[in-house]
């Protein structure tokens, strides 16, 4: 008896523990920790992501850059930039072929272009096996203080176009051997609704609704759904970050205190999540994931406790 | 899966045990604070004077020896087992130098030995008793009935008929001490408890002896019978002394649920219900439980504070006065047929 108490309670302390120390989920943890190396999982693959001119995406390509033998499709509106991001993942492998990697810009916006885009790649490397929807935008201010072509804006980028490339080449995937995997880049936002960022979190919760009920949909096929999770990331992200009225915010701080995860460190993570077909991520650090952990597993507590404290911590934005 | 795993340990622990037991320490705190103190700067001065507490060899009587002795008292421990008393002597030596603490052997189950006490009392120290704590008591498990060598049913003659009787027998002792200092009136205090309550007393069959006893669940109605009888004594004594202008004052007081050993001997037989044992009893004793020396406060507090230097014949709970509406009224007739008939079975033998 008291030998499972103390087994109980040791089962317990150590998760906490995790939880506490690791700056992911606790199964993303330990994959990455005990799991075989992503690289492994890569190999032969061919992975498309978007929003690869800077930020997570740039760190993504570079930490999948670092695998033998993957193929690579870059993504962005901005063609030098990610010409720039190409020649740095050849300077980090020198065995990767400078022809496997394929630098693809185009307007997530314009839908018309997503067919043909797709055509590019599978003309190219003969098939497409991972699709990253990680271009994204955010927005920042007050709930009441949004004009709502701004969130109408929000949602055309971060949701309506990343849900029509990903239908693009949902169909492609099906018609390929039923096989495939599609990785959307979410955000701890999309867990728990932060203030004063409301269109982003509406925005990153749509995605979930999105996805979830399309991994529901693809149940026993070979088709995976990964939601990625970042917290706060050293990117653009802020300082293109609308304000009520439309504008970009031109400040790099972030909504949240505490320090900024690594872009490569990002990445990584993303890579062991995506490569271990996880079907949710969260990475961050300190202290949001037991945060999002208490907010998401003891509601009515987080409830009591963020009622509590919560106001000192909410800081107001800079109109 | 982790997290889900976690989170239900978390809510079972946190729930299920963080959160009670948070609302019961807290109520134990609460209830803590609301009680009375003892205030030591408004007390009678007792230095060098003498005090008997009948059953100082273990809980509240030990507590309230130390009590005493700390202030400088010669304290009498009147009690049956002489080993048990020797020890905690040693025991209170060890952490006061104070006071003198006299050993003598006094078996409140029988009346023979109540007054050979009385007698050797008065022999060795003629003329100096100034508090006596009617302190002794023992409750017996529900459904047990014992009588002692007088022939009278345990509970009733340990708790009252003998206290009854040595009173009686140290009152021209008290009353002498009383006249010669008239500031200072002699005390009897009568530690009874809130038991007394659900007492009835039958004067045709004072301790069950002919009437079948169905007794209760989880306390004896024989303890509550014989509560009832200390009070009604207490009563009665401050009547009869008030009326003989005596300079000696009585009080009866309840010292509340306190944690000591009054109840484990002897408590196999009928074993305690399930509900009262793990649910009903931890939840007192949690919430309004006390120890010996926090049990020993209302004692000190009607023995020694000049706040009751008037009063005579009332009851006392957590260093205050009993509220009447917070109790049943004591009924004077009672109170009187009760003294009569106590005179007579102690003045039988």
């Amino acid at each position: 008896m008291d030998i499972i108490l103390a087994a109980i309670i040791a089962f317990f302390v150590i998760w906490i523990g995790i939880i506490f120390y690791a700056d992911s989920d606790i199964l993303t943890f330990l994959y990455w920790k005990f799991g075989k190396d992503p690289a492994s999982k890569f190999h032969g693959k061919v992975v498309w992501i978007t929003g690869a001119s800077s930020g997570i995406g740039e760190g993504l390509a570079k930490e999948l850059a670092k695998c033998t033998n993957v193929k690579i499709v870059l993504s962005a509106r901005r063609k030098d930039e990610l010409e720039r991001v190409k020649k740095e993942c050849l300077d980090l492998n020198k065995s990767i072929k400078p022809d496997s990697i394929l630098v693809l810009p185009f307007d997530m916006t314009d839908y018309s272009s997503h067919k043909t885009c797709l055509e590019t790649i599978t003309k190219k490397f003969y098939k497409l096996d991972i699709l990253v929807s990680n271009a994204g935008m955010s927005q920042r201010a007050a709930w009441d203080e949004i004009e709502i072509d701004v969130d109408k804006k929000l949602f055309e980028l971060n949701v309506f176009s990343v849900i029509n490339l990903n239908r693009v080449v949902l169909k492609y995937f099906k018609a390929n051997g039923n096989q495939g995997q599609l990785a959307v880049m979410s955000s701890l936002g999309g867990k728990v609704g932060g203030p004063n960022a409301s269109s982003y979190a509406a925005t990153k919760f749509a995605l979930h609704g999105y996805f979830e009920s399309l991994r529901n949909e693809m149940r026993g096929t070979k088709i995976h759904v990964t939601l990625l999770c970042p917290g706060p990331v050293v990117s653009n992200i802020g300082v293109n970050a609308l304000t009520g009225a439309g504008e970009k915010s031109g400040s790099s701080q972030a909504l949240v205190p505490g320090k900024k995860m690594s872009a490569e460190r990002c990445g990584e993570l993303c890579l062991v999540s995506i490569g271990n077909k996880l079907e949710e991520s969260w990475i961050s650090n300190l202290p949001y994931i037991p945060i999002v952990y208490f907010a998401t597993h003891q509601p009515f507590l987080f409830s009591k406790v963020f009622g509590l404290v919560g106001r000192f911590a909410i800081k107001k934005p800079s109109k | 899966m982790f997290s889900c795993l976690i989170s239900c340990l978390f809510s079972a622990i946190f729930y299920l045990a963080i959160l009670p037991a948070s609302f019961l320490f807290g109520a134990r705190v609460l209830v803590k604070n609301l009680r009375g103190k003892v205030d030591p700067t408004n007390e009678i001065d007792i230095k060098g004077k003498t005090v008997i507490v009948t059953g100082a060899s273990d809980g509240i009587g030990k507590a309230t020896a130390e009590e005493f002795a700390t202030r400088g008292a010669r304290v009498i421990l009147a009690c049956r087992n002489l080993q048990k008393a020797e020890k905690v002597v040693q025991d209170i030596r060890s952490r006061t130098r104070n006071g003198e603490l006299i050993i003598m052997h006094l078996d409140l189950s029988s009346l023979s030995s109540v007054r050979k006490f009385a007698s050797e009392f008065i022999q060795k120290y003629p003329s100096t008793l100034s508090i006596l704590v009617n302190n002794a008591g023992i409750i017996n498990p529900v459904g047990v009935q014992k009588v002692t060598e007088d022939g009278f049913e345990e509970t009733f003659a340990v708790n009252h008929l003998s206290h009854f009787l040595l009173t009686n027998l140290l009152l021209p002792e008290l009353k002498k001490t009383g006249e010669n200092n008239p500031t200072q009136a002699s005390r009897i205090v009568i530690v009874s408890s809130g038991g007394h309550s659900w007492g009835t007393l039958n004067f045709h069959d004072l301790m069950y002896q002919k009437t079948p006893l169905n007794d209760w669940e989880f306390i004896s109605k024989l303890y509550c019978n014989s509560k009832l009888a200390n009070n009604l004594h207490n009563l009665e004594l401050a009547k009869r002394l008030r009326s003989e202008k005596a300079n000696v004052n009585c009080y009866a007081l309840c010292p509340g649920a306190v944690d000591t050993n009054i109840a484990t001997e002897n408590g196999e037989k009928h074993p305690v219900p399930f509900w009262a044992k793990y649910v009903m009893f931890p939840l007192v004793r949690i919430i309004m439980g006390k120890d010996a020396r926090e049990g020993a406060q209302t004692t000190v507090y009607c023995s020694l504070s000049k706040c009751l230097s008037h009063h005579s014949g009332e009851m006392y709970r957590n260093c205050e006065f009993w509220d009447y509406s917070k109790r049943p009224k004591l009924s004077e007739e009672d109170a009187a047929a009760l003294w009569e008939k106590s005179e007579q079975l102690t003045g039988k033998i």
